[in-house]
Formats: structure tokens, C-alpha cells, sequence
């Protein structure tokens, strides 16, 4: 049978979902099919009336003066304006079957209707109102439609005017079902479209913030958080500040990143158009898949991709680097340390966007015994955790930093750079009870002045931490396995950190 | 299509009410703090304004609705005399504008009497400026019966309010004539709450028949590009740009600001592409009427 | 205070009366009329408002704030309430004049060289300050742009008609057949 596969149309003679796409999907990771019922929908009798000045568009009531003008739309075209005055627009002339009366009549604004000149039945009308009057027009208040769009025209008729057209709106509307498919047995008819993952179009006038979401997006699946009727929203990432890159109109499909407030760094994607807004960074749109995402709920998950790979080479090797570049199909130009098993520290350009724009990227290389394995202590500590992955940039990198403030070859300790206002926040937490053992990095919490200080000791210590705090002011957040491999380590000095595993 | 709200909570995490705003595409169009109160001011577009009420349970707080929040009002009185003024004019006024409405009070030059009653053509002009109007007319239904024929005229949306609680003709709330002091007893309020009721059905058909041919951006976000590209937002005083239904009113000297006001950025086009400007009957403001789709030569 | 509105509908004349009645109080003057006739002709337009006073709303003489005692040349007087020293003392300066009024005490006068009788000099009026809150009220209750044509006194009381157009012969029969009503003698 012929179906859609992600907007391809496809042959198939299979009749179950996982056997058409290949795998099963989950209530965690859904997909969903797109099924079509079409409705020829009329809108209220609206109909379009093309003058020499534009067109006019009414909505009838459904009355027997109504019925009239339906029947007879090849009569009323061609009419040419008979008469303007202060309050009305009238076309004819037409022969009309209605009693004639003097009757007069409270006429409304914008109103549609039939009407005599000079009370002669064969001199029937038809009248549009300008402005709200009472007067007669020789027959009963035949008045069968009002004006929605075009009102100005109006005001602009001439003698010279006239009707040339009378069309009926009709729309064909296009109402689609939607089912959630959660296991692999589901049955696909014809002219389904099976929709099992979202594809999306990245701007490249925002390279910080695409790099946000390829980082995101690494893994390929895009998991929500939050699911409204105007966006769905993803907060893995928040917290990162992003610079404001460009404000735009967020259409329908737009991606978005907050920039500001306690939500920033959350990924966005729209499903109505909103006005922009300088709290969001508008970056890419979705080409393929909005109705899936639209379809989830919180927790769920889809898959996702762009026509641009991440070009992320710190904490590779640059053999490893070499590879990754080649599948971009841009140069790669090795730096620093280039033997094949040298670290990867530094590319340049920092953002795969702008490597791409660039066509080139440069790997800078290290000794690999400048780059030091760390186990962070997620479970115990994930408060401090979290802020040290901040400082060291390791919440967006493979390759966190620290800069050495204090080594001396006479002191068992190194003291690293922290970040004061953000260790305001340390409250205390897995912090040491009898003692600190070489290697632990420790940082000291908010009981201490020194907050956010970071520091590792070389050998243990039953007294004082590794930043020189006592023990409750210290929180312990990491280990790192070959600490006597710092020793080399002075003052201003950069190591690397990759983590274990 | 923009509907108006307020928040009210308090100042402890209000933030998140105003992200939340930001992130459903709504515009926060005023915050007045009080103390550990807060009112937020804001236009939404309806979808999610349920999430956006759970919020602001969630923190002790409330969203009202204020449907007059985008609309000035005029309310007329015949004079400006003591007959007519303070009661029940300026209790109208009030009333009206706890439920968001800026209102302006008209006195007529000669709106008393039975045989010398007259609306001149200015304060005419004038009063069709507002979106709505609201006539206070007296005790007697012989005088308002005459005076009716001549507000007929305007062209706006209208209501007469006046003593007798029944009258022939549409457009009036009865028990309103002349008041001795403050409308405060029960059954005032509830003659209140009933004009109230009536000029919100009447501005629904309005905003339903803008709703059908409606300009290519909303007022609500024209004000903010205005208060953004001219610097006015935040000045000390009364609200520069005030909202009309299908429009603005900008209460700077048209002089000296007609240019600026004409090269507003709105998207790719200027504010002077895609409305009328003209110089407002009433002191010395500008006021500014958006253009529909049609009239812009769309489809 | 009794209030009557008549010429309209029933419902006008009670919230025309309600009005009346609210203005008069909050001006004073509810212990202080006794009646109120408001006739209220729209079809005309006229007003005709007429007011008659309570008995009780009479002028203070001396003899009723002052002991009063004859002496050889002098008279003395001892004056019991407090708020009219300043009108006794302009009042009998202005008859007998200044030189002949000492004010031996805060309380007591001595008025030399008098031969004629003090007891019954008019000291305080209220009629007058009751005259003027009413012109108030009466501003409030006749409609705007109305202009008075015709304002008869009476010793108790008034009647006032007010109106849009000139006047005519109907205004004064009006006002007549009202003064029959409230029984008011002639004009003051």
C-alpha cells in the first residue's frame, strides 16, 4: 500500500508499524499517524463581491430575502451603482416579486439588503448600508447580510462603479486524526503518514546558540518538559547564559532559547505564532515532525536532527578529532602538541557554526599527562556538583578547565580559581567527617568567606580540607586518580579535566 | 486575538508570572508594586491562559480579567455643573475603570435644558474619538426621550443612562437619573454591574466585527514598539499612549512628534504605512487609527 | 419634613423626591421646614417648588439671651449664651452707640443713657440663614439652564417657579392656586 514515511512517500507490503520503520516505539518514546478527513467546509455562507473598487466580502442570514439573492447571483452581476447618497449604496436595476410598502425601517451599519427606487417593483435594488439610519426602502426590512471586510470601499463608490463578480467562499479544509503509537503492533492503513521523528533548520546568524542546542541534541533525542498548546519546552539546560543573537517573530515551528531570568538556557519550540520578545533567541525552525511534538506530553521523548553535525573535538585525541572533522567535509589543520594521541584543549573556531562558515578548523593539542581524569560525586554532592561543572564549563563541554591560583612545590595543596557569587549557593554538603583523602577536590561552601574556592590535596588529611578549611566548610565533589602527576603544577597555570567514563 | 488580565500576588516570585508572560508570547504592559503586593498589567492570547492561572495559584496569588483594558471610554455629562457632577458621572467613571477602561469625562457646553439641549459638531467629533460613550441623562423621560434623537447621531457604540427604569429605545439603563450623593447602597451597585454587562456585550460585537478584518498587528504591540523606539515608557505622570480598540491615542504635542510617531519601526514596514495619524480633537494629542487587512489592500 | 413631588410619573416624582429630600438634609435643614410641594411640569418646562417653615424657627431677641436689670443711668446685662456676645455688643452699638457700651465683665453690659426698652431688639434672625441654605438646595433640585421667573415670600415660607421659556399667564395662576394650598398669607 502507499503510505508517508516523514514526508516521503513510500511502497510498502508490510502492515505493522515496526516491521514499516524498524523498531518498536515506546510509551517513553512515541511516534505517531497522521490520518487525513478531508471536509468540504463552507464558511457561513460568506460570499465575495468583486466591485470596480475592490472586493466586498458579506456574511447572509438565512431568510427567505436570502434565498433570493442565492438564486438569482447571475442576475446581480453587472449591476452598475444607480445611486450614493449620505447613507447607502445602491445597485440594480432588477425586477423584484414583493409586496411594496411605506413602512419605514431601522436600518444598521454595514447592513445588506433588497430595496425598490421609487417604490416601482420593476426597479428593485440592492442596498448597502453606510452608516445606521431609519428610513423606507420601498419593500419589508429585507435586509440579508451584513459587511465584514471591505467596509471602506464604500465610502469610495462612484457613479461609475459596478458589480463584476459573486462568488460563494468555500474552503476545503483539511482535518487531521492523530494517534500515538506506543508499541510495534499497531496496524498502518493506506495513506497514512507515519511520523517517527522531528527534523529541524538551524539559522546561521546564531552560532551560540545553535551550539547550545547541538550540544543538547547531541545524543540525537529531544525530551519534554514542559508541554503547553503554544510550545513544548526543554529545561536540561537551564542556567547556561546565552548572549541575545537575534529577536524574531516566533512563527509557528520557530525554535527558541531563553536568554534571561531563572528560565534561561530552556530550549523552546512554538506551535502558534507569538511576537518576539528580547527574552528569546530565536535560532532555527522545524521543517519535519511539529505535529509528533505538538502530540507529547512531559517526559516523553522523540528524536531529532539537523543538517549540522556538532564539531565538538575538546577532550578527543587529535587522530579522533581528524575523523570527526573529515565527516563535516572541512579542513582540519592540527595545532600544538599534533602527535595522533595528543589532547585536544582548544578549537578554533570555538562554534561549529562558524567552523563551517570558516570551511577550516584548528585542534590544539597537549601532552596527555596535562589532562587529568576526574569522577564527579553526582550522587552525594549533585548542589555542588552542579556548580562546579559551571566553573570548570564542563555542564557544555567534554573538557572542563581550572586556573591554579595557589601551588607551591613546599604546600600539600593546589587552590584553584572559584566563583564567589555562584558559591553563594553551596549549602553544605558531603563534607568530610574523620578525612580528606589525596585527590579529593573539595570546594568550600557558604559558612566560609572563601565560598566557591576550589582545591586538592596530595596527601591525606585528618584536620583541614583541601582548600584549608575545616571540615564543615568544605564540600567534597570529586576525585581525581593520578594526583601525583600534579605535582609539576605552579601558579597560573590551566589543567584539564575530562570526565571519567 | 489580545485580551487584558491582571495579576495580583505578591512580590515573592512574581518573576516567574512575568517569564511565564514572556514565554506565551503576552506583552506585561504595566507593574505596579505595593509594599509586598504586586499588580501585573499584561495582553495575552488566549490558549494557555489556564498554565498561567495554575501558576499564579501556585503562588497565593490571582488573574483577573479586565475587559475594558484596551478601551477609553467616554462619559458624558451635560454639563459640568454640580447638577451633574460629581454624582452619578464620576461614579460611573469609577466603576468603569476598576475593570481596566480609561476614561474621559465630556461635558457639553449645552447638554442641559429640554428646549435649548444641543450636541455641537466638535464635541461630537470628539466623543466618536473613544470607543464607547456613556450619556447621563437625567430624571425626567420626556427630556431624555428628546435628547436620545440627537445621540442617535454618534456613530460609536453608546449607552444612555437616566432615572426612569424603562424607556423606548435600546442603549439604556434606568435608575441611574440624578443622585444626592454616592452610589454605594446594594441595588446602585447592582445598577452598576448591569451597565457594566451591557457595554461588554456591546464591545463584543465590536471586537467581533474588528476580529474579521483586523490590522495586520495589534494595537498592544504597537504601544510597546512605540514606548521602545521613542523613550516614553516610565515617564512620571499619566499613561503617554493609551489603547483603543482598533488604535491608539499618544498624549504628546502632534506638532512636534508627528514625524517621529510616522517612522516607528513595526516589522518591515514604518507605523506611518500602516495607519492613519491625525492630529485629536481633544487637547493637544495625536491620535492613531490602524488600518485593516483590506483596507491595506491585503486579502 | 414632609416632601411631595407632583407633574411627572409616579416613578419620577419618587426619585425627584428622594433627591430633594437628600439635599435638604444634607444641608441642615430637615428639622427646619415643615412642608415641601414640588410641582414638576415637564411638558411646559416648569418648576414650581414651594416651602413652608416650622413655627419654631422664630428670631432671638435680648429677653431671651439676658438677664436684664435697670439700674439709675445704666442698664445692665447679664448675657447666658456665650455665642452671641459679639452680635449684642455690634447690634446695641449700632443703636445707642459705641461710647454708650462698657463690657465691665466677659458676660456682663452695661448700656448707658437708654431710655427705651431693650428686651425686644432682635439679636439673631435664623429665618435669614435658613434663606440662604435653601437658596443652595433649590439650586440643586430646579434643573440647569432654568431661570427663575417668579419668587413670592411669605412670613413662613415661599413659593419659586423656574422655567426654559418666557413667561406666561399659566406660571402665576399655578402659584396661586399653591399659595391657597399652603394657606400663606400675603407677601412680605
Amino acid at each position: 500500500m502507499n503510505i508517508m514515511l516523514d514526508s516521503n512517500p513510500t511502497k510498502t507490503d508490510k502492515n505493522t508499524i515496526e516491521k514499516i520503520i524498524g523498531y518498536a516505539p515506546t510509551p517513553d518514546m512515541p511516534i505517531i499517524i497522521e490520518r487525513k478527513t478531508t471536509k468540504d467546509v463552507t464558511i457561513k455562507n460568506t460570499y465575495d463581491i468583486t466591485t470596480t473598487k475592490g472586493i466586498l466580502r458579506i456574511e447572509t442570514y438565512n431568510n427567505e430575502y436570502y434565498q433570493f439573492f442565492k438564486n438569482n447571483i447571475e442576475k446581480f452581476e453587472g449591476l452598475n451603482i444607480q445611486w450614493t447618497d449620505k447613507n447607502t449604496v445602491n445597485f440594480g436595476t432588477f425586477p423584484v416579486n414583493s409586496d411594496v410598502t411605506r413602512k419605514q425601517f431601522d436600518y444598521e451599519s454595514y447592513d445588506v439588503l433588497f430595496g425598490l427606487s421609487g417604490f416601482d417593483k420593476s426597479q428593485g435594488v440592492i442596498i448597502f448600508v453606510k452608516k445606521g439610519y431609519i428610513g423606507n426602502n420601498g419593500l419589508e426590512k429585507g435586509v440579508f447580510g451584513k459587511v465584514v471586510k471591505g467596509k471602506h470601499l464604500l465610502f469610495e463608490m462612484e457613479s461609475s462603479d459596478k458589480i463584476i463578480k459573486i462568488e460563494k467562499r468555500q474552503v476545503r479544509s483539511e482535518i487531521f486524526d492523530y494517534k500515538i503509537v506506543t508499541s510495534g503492533n499497531e496496524l498502518v492503513q493506506e495513506n497514512d503518514h507515519i511520523i517517527t521523528k522531528v527534523v529541524v533548520d538551524l539559522d546561521e546568524n546564531c552560532p551560540y546558540t545553535c551550539e547550545h542546542f547541538l550540544f543538547l541534541t547531541a545524543n540525537g533525542i529531544f525530551e519534554i518538559t514542559e508541554s503547553l498548546n503554544t510550545y513544548c519546552k526543554n529545561a536540561s539546560l537551564k542556567g547556561v547564559t546565552l548572549p541575545n543573537e537575534q529577536t524574531k517573530l516566533r512563527s509557528k515551528g520557530s525554535l527558541s532559547v531563553r536568554i534571561s531570568g531563572k528560565e534561561e538556557g530552556c530550549v523552546y519550540i512554538y506551535f502558534n505564532d507569538s511576537i518576539e520578545d528580547k527574552t528569546h533567541t530565536v535560532f532555527g525552525n522545524v521543517i519535519k515532525g511539529l505535529e509528533l511534538l505538538q502530540q507529547l506530553k512531559p517526559k516523553q521523548k522523540t528524536k531529532i536532527s539537523s543538517s549540522i553535525m556538532r564539531i565538538n573535538t575538546l577532550g578527543l585525541t587529535q587522530l579522533q578529532a581528524e575523523k570527526l572533522v573529515k565527516k563535516s567535509g572541512i579542513e582540519h589543520i592540527r595545532v600544538g602538541n599534533a602527535s595522533d594521541d595528543a589532547i585536544i584543549i582548544r578549537q578554533d573556531p570555538e562554534l561549529t557554526l562558524d567552523a563551517i562558515k570558516k570551511n577550516s578548523i584548528a585542534t590544539e593539542g597537549v601532552d596527555p599527562k596535562n589532562v587529568f581524569k576526574v569522577q564527579l560525586y553526582e550522587d552525594v554532592a549533585p548542589n555542588t556538583v552542579r556548580y562546579f561543572k559551571i566553573i570548570t564549563g564542563l555542564k557544555t563541554r567534554a573538557l572542563g578547565r581550572l586556573s591554579v591560583i595557589f601551588a607551591h612545590e613546599e604546600v600539600d595543596m593546589i587552590l584553584f580559581t572559584g566563583d564567589t557569587k555562584l558559591g553563594g549557593d553551596l549549602i553544605p554538603e558531603n563534607h568530610p567527617t574523620n578525612i580528606v583523602k589525596a585527590g579529593d577536590i573539595g570546594v568550600t561552601n557558604m559558612a566560609s568567606r572563601q565560598k566557591g574556592t576550589v582545591g586538592v590535596r596530595f596527601n591525606d588529611n585528618d584536620e583541614y580540607g583541601p582548600t584549608g578549611e575545616d571540615f564543615s566548610h568544605t564540600n567534597i565533589v570529586a576525585h581525581i586518580e593520578n594526583i601525583g602527576a600534579l605535582s609539576s603544577i605552579k601558579d597560573n597555570d590551566t589543567i584539564y579535566l575530562l570526565l571519567d567514563g | 486575538m489580545f485580551k487584558m488580565y491582571v495579576f495580583k500576588g505578591g512580590t515573592y516570585r512574581h518573576d516567574e508570572i512575568i517569564e511565564k508572560i514572556e514565554d506565551l508570547g503576552g506583552i506585561v504592559m504595566q507593574k505596579t508594586p505595593m509594599q509586598t503586593e504586586i499588580d501585573i498589567t499584561f495582553a495575552l492570547q488566549a490558549p494557555d491562559l489556564d498554565n498561567l492561572k495554575e501558576l499564579a495559584k501556585k503562588l497565593k496569588g490571582d488573574i483577573l480579567e479586565i475587559p475594558f483594558g484596551d478601551m477609553e471610554i467616554a462619559i458624558v455629562s451635560p454639563s459640568l455643573s454640580r447638577h451633574h457632577l460629581p454624582h452619578p458621572v464620576c461614579d460611573i467613571s469609577e466603576f468603569l475603570r476598576r475593570y481596566g477602561a480609561t476614561t474621559n469625562i465630556v461635558g457639553l457646553a449645552r447638554g442641559y435644558g429640554k428646549t435649548i439641549f444641543q450636541i455641537k459638531d466638535i464635541e461630537k467629533k470628539m466623543i466618536e474619538e473613544h470607543d464607547a460613550a456613556i450619556f447621563s441623562y437625567g430624571l425626567f423621560s420626556d427630556c431624555i426621550v428628546l435628547k436620545e434623537k440627537e445621540t442617535k447621531e454618534i456613530s460609536t457604540s453608546y449607552i444612555i443612562c437616566g432615572g426612569p427604569s424603562k424607556m423606548p429605545f435600546d442603549n439604556y439603563i434606568g435608575n441611574i437619573g440624578r443622585k444626592g450623593g454616592r452610589m454605594r447602597s446594594a441595588a446602585e451597585i447592582a445598577t452598576l454591574e448591569e451597565l457594566k454587562e451591557m457595554l461588554l456585550e456591546k464591545i463584543e460585537k465590536t471586537r467581533e466585527s474588528i476580529e474579521k478584518d483586523p490590522p495586520p498587528y495589534a494595537p498592544v504591540y504597537i504601544k510597546r514598539a512605540l514606548e521602545e523606539q521613542l523613550g516614553i515608557k516610565g515617564t512620571l505622570g499619566d499613561n503617554p499612549v493609551v489603547l483603543h480598540l482598533n488604535g491608539l491615542r499618544i498624549k504628546l504635542p502632534y506638532n512636534i512628534y508627528y514625524n517621529k510617531i510616522c517612522d516607528v519601526k513595526i516589522g518591515n514596514v514604518t507605523l506611518g504605512d500602516l495607519s492613519r495619524i491625525n492630529k485629536s480633537y481633544m487637547n493637544d494629542t495625536i491620535l492613531v487609527r490602524l488600518l485593516s487587512e483590506s483596507e491595506l489592500g491585503g486579502e | 419634613m414632609e416632601v411631595e413631588v407632583r407633574g411627572a410619573t409616579p416613578e419620577e416624582n419618587k426619585q425627584q423626591k428622594k433627591l430633594c429630600e437628600d439635599m435638604f438634609k444634607d444641608l441642615g435643614l430637615g428639622k427646619k421646614l415643615k412642608k415641601i410641594l414640588i410641582i414638576c411640569d415637564i411638558g411646559m418646562p416648569a418648576f414650581y417648588v414651594a416651602c413652608k417653615f416650622k413655627k419654631d424657627v422664630q428670631p432671638i431677641y435680648l429677653k431671651d439671651i439676658a438677664r436684664i436689670r435697670e439700674q439709675a443711668t445704666f442698664k445692665r446685662l447679664q448675657i447666658t449664651e456665650e455665642r452671641y456676645y459679639d452680635q449684642v455688643i455690634s447690634i446695641l452699638g449700632e443703636k445707642f452707640g459705641n461710647e454708650n457700651i462698657i463690657q465691665d465683665e466677659r458676660n456682663i453690659i452695661k448700656v448707658k443713657g437708654s431710655t427705651t426698652s431693650v428686651e425686644n431688639i432682635k439679636i439673631y434672625d435664623f429665618t435669614e440663614e435658613v434663606r440662604e441654605r435653601i437658596i443652595d438646595a433649590l439650586w440643586h433640585i430646579l434643573p440647569e439652564g432654568f431661570k427663575v421667573r417668579q419668587f413670592k415670600h411669605f412670613p413662613d415660607g415661599f413659593i419659586v417657579m423656574a422655567t426654559d421659556i418666557p413667561p406666561i399667564q399659566e406660571f402665576a395662576d399655578q402659584i396661586e392656586s399653591m399659595k391657597q394650598e399652603f394657606g400663606g398669607e400675603e407677601d412680605v
